[in-house]
């Protein structure tokens, strides 16, 4: 029997969206059972080259958007870049999607909680308690992040995936 | 756009291996649909119970319910639950699983266990089966599988022995 490795801190966030760390090649075979359509990477690595050659192969668009990992008080968490994401998030033509960064714990963290915010209306401490579970600890200048961001997502209504809550 | 620090960032380069265009079919998608913007939450905030997260499509797992979940709840449209506690749920859980006619399993509960049934007592055998048996049912789904702690030894062993079923490495679903 084959054995499935995921990668590093692999989780399902809603029906055809994953978060990971960033994968490596034990990981493929597994990779290759999601049927991938997008993944975005959320960070400053350009020189995985073995893994642009198997997202190339299996013919997945590669979204890299560059973030570096925020480190207080020189690197703050860019916005632009979450919500660059966020427009691939809403359009249910990207999916299935991975999202991940180097370690899936902190970039990551912070999309996934803006996601659970803006589109999904969570909680802070459900967020929190979901971020702190990949982060383990550390990251308060994340969780702040994520509660004071702002920002106007256009879409369409009709490529809407269904997890997106709206006002009636 | 955003009112945080970082509006003069420049580091919003975006290069795509492949080109994104390229899945539909290489015609550009001709928007149809309604525009919308979201730029609040939604009004109504909805809160998760501890340690919930989806494990699969339309299965998830958590802690215990409370009170305060159940609008959260009802947005997973559930059929049903597994309960994985000695212990009977909370007489508001029990009612808000009855009017949402969501089915409820009690798989720890084991009516061959004899005396064994001591809520202190981890899961037996027995009652892992049990509760697998219910997750690899997909008419069980949408499906929530918790206990009545923080959804983490009973519903993580459970879990657990779902992912080596599935040919997870032991390093993997160990660490969540």
């Amino acid at each position: 029997m084959t054995v499935y490795v995921p990668p590093l801190n692999f989780s399902l966030v809603e029906d055809g969206i994953y978060r990971s760390g960033h994968p490596v090649p034990i990981n493929f075979p597994f990779l290759q059972t999601l049927n991938l359509k997008t993944v975005i990477y959320l960070g400053d690595k350009t020189d995985n080259f073995e893994y642009y050659k198997f997202l190339k192969s299996m013919n997945i668009n590669f979204v890299y958007i560059h973030m570096e990992s925020s480190s207080e008080p020189f690197i703050m968490n860019d916005p632009d870049a979450i919500i660059q994401a966020l427009k691939l998030i809403i359009n249910i033509e990207n999916y299935p999607i991975l999202i991940h960064s180097n370690k899936g714990k902190h970039r990551i963290g912070v999309l996934v909680g803006i996601m659970r915010k803006l589109l999904q209306g969570w909680s802070m401490t459900g967020i929190f308690n979901e971020y702190d579970k990949f982060a383990g600890g550390k990251g308060d200048s994340d969780i702040e992040f994520i509660e004071v961001f702002q920002t106007e997502l256009e879409g369409s209504l009709q490529k809407l995936p269904s997890f997106v809550r709206l006002d009636h | 756009m955003s009112g945080i620090e970082g509006e003069n960032s420049i580091s919003q380069a975006q290069i795509q291996v492949e080109p994104i265009s390229n899945h539909s079919n290489g015609v550009k998608s001709i928007d149809q649909g309604s525009n919308i913007t979201i730029k609040n939450p939604p009004s109504l905030r909805i809160v998760p119970p501890l340690n919930f997260c989806p494990v699969e499509r339309h299965l998830y797992r958590s802690g215990q319910p409370s009170k305060i979940n159940f609008e959260f709840l009802k947005e997973l449209h559930l059929k049903a639950i597994v309960w994985l506690a000695s212990e009977d749920p909370s007489d508001e859980f029990i009612e808000f699983v009855q009017s949402e006619n969501i089915n409820i399993y009690f798989a720890a509960i084991n009516p061959d266990g004899g005396g064994d049934n001591n809520p202190w007592d981890g899961l037996n055998e027995n009652s892992i089966i049990q509760a697998l048996n219910i997750i690899v049912n997909k008419n069980n789904y949408p499906l929530l599988v918790c206990d009545n702690g923080m959804g983490r030894h009973r519903t993580g062993t459970v879990f657990g022995c779902l992912r080596r079923l599935q040919g997870w490495n032991l390093a993997r679903w160990v660490s969540l």
